[in-house]
């Protein structure tokens, strides 16, 4: 197949090429359980449901330093040992509804108090409510959270990312993350900000199974089987980004010194203040 | 039993959104005590410990609340929620 481009927004600036992979979505995108076992049985899925999101949350969060993620994560978790998140749920399920549908439409409600509000920050509140939405439904079909073997340097491809899935991928080993949907604005878009994760949002729906990809998340361009023009274009400025780096950490690390070699003293707070010798 | 109850505005710039309200019901939690909240002039009471139900008031800044304690070791439970949502939740903004 030819060279693709697709035009996206820049949420977390980067360059990265390597293997496309498609996150699954199967699991999302399935329709809910409709037949309802027994009340009793499906009240226990739901409760060993949220046990397992919790139990998720819990190692994402033990592996998150950053206070941005504590934050979400801790938030989310609150959330989810509150009886009163999942109360409505437990009463359809009562009344004979099926676990996974009685968990959408609980959270539906409560999604669209948030969604609907003029306020940012309340706002936001509805993505953290998506993702444990998610996380709960996930868990219910018995997936938890999906492992997809991602080789090194891989570029995501999803409709979209919860901040939770975000944190539970190792980005230091991948290229980035290009998003069908998702908004630079979004907790995802910081937490990639914040990680040098190179991320695009926006791209609407991307043809083609796990090619190799470019994602230019400086010009908002993802290239799909690039030509080997395309490609040796992008490699060299990848080369060139990967020199600037190294020579920044080598000046990082080396002694201050001018153009002569003489060496320079380190600026200290000392130097403020040091005796005047004119006196 | 001992009832408690104090009125407070919230200062915090953003409102009581999500850290804050982590806090509050965080804190609410460590006091046996019943801890209700509402909105004054006329809201409904909620439980203080449920972070589903404080979040979804969606308390701006600059609004007043009411807050009651019954039970045990209630009025030191108001007292420190008090504190907290007077120091803005601890934060610089």
């Amino acid at each position: 197949m030819a060279e693709r481009r697709h035009a996206g927004r820049v949420a977390a600036p980067g360059l990265a090429r390597g293997p496309l992979i498609r996150l699954p979505t199967a699991a999302l995108d399935a329709p809910d359980d409709t037949a309802a076992g027994d009340p009793a049985a499906e009240r226990v899925r739901l409760q060993e449901a949220i046990a397992v999101a919790r139990a998720d949350l819990e190692a994402l969060m033990a592996g998150s330093a950053d206070e941005m993620a504590g934050e979400i994560l801790s938030f989310q978790l609150e959330m989810l040992d509150d009886p009163a998140l999942a109360e409505a749920a437990f009463e359809a399920i009562a009344e004979g509804v099926a676990a996974g549908t009685a968990w959408r439409s609980a959270l539906a409600m409560q999604i669209a108090v948030f969604r609907a509000d003029g306020d940012g920050y309340f706002q936001a509140r509805a993505a953290d409510l998506e993702d444990l939405r998610d996380r709960v439904r996930l868990a219910l079909d018995g997936g938890g959270v999906e492992s997809v073997p991602l080789p090194e340097g891989a570029i995501v491809f999803a409709r979209d990312l919860t901040p939770s899935r975000f944190l539970a991928f190792d980005w230091t080993g991948l290229g980035g993350a290009a998003l069908a949907e998702g908004s630079a604005a979004s907790h995802v878009a910081m937490l990639a900000r914040a990680r040098g994760v190179p991320l695009l949002v926006g791209l609407g729906e991307v043809e083609g199974e796990a090619g190799e990809a470019v994602l230019d998340a400086f010009d908002g361009q993802l290239v799909l089987e690039p030509e080997p023009l395309t490609a040796a274009a992008y490699a060299a400025q990848l080369e060139a980004a990967r020199a600037e780096a190294t020579a920044a950490a080598v000046l990082l690390f080396r002694p201050a010194a001018t153009a002569q070699g003489q060496p320079v003293g380190r600026a200290t707070g000392s130097g403020c203040c040091a005796p005047s010798s004119s006196s | 039993m001992a009832a408690a109850k104090a009125t407070l505005t919230i200062t915090h710039p953003t409102g009581l959104h999500a850290r804050p309200a982590v806090k509050l019901t965080k804190l609410a939690k460590t006091f046996p005590a019943t801890i209700r909240l509402r909105p004054l002039p006329d809201g409904a009471w909620i439980d203080a410990k449920s972070i589903v139900k404080v979040m979804a008031l969606k308390l701006r800044t600059g609004t007043l609340i009411e807050l009651e304690a019954e039970g045990e070791a209630a009025d030191a439970a108001i007292a420190e929620l008090s504190g907290l949502v007077t120091r803005d939740f601890d934060e610089d903004g």
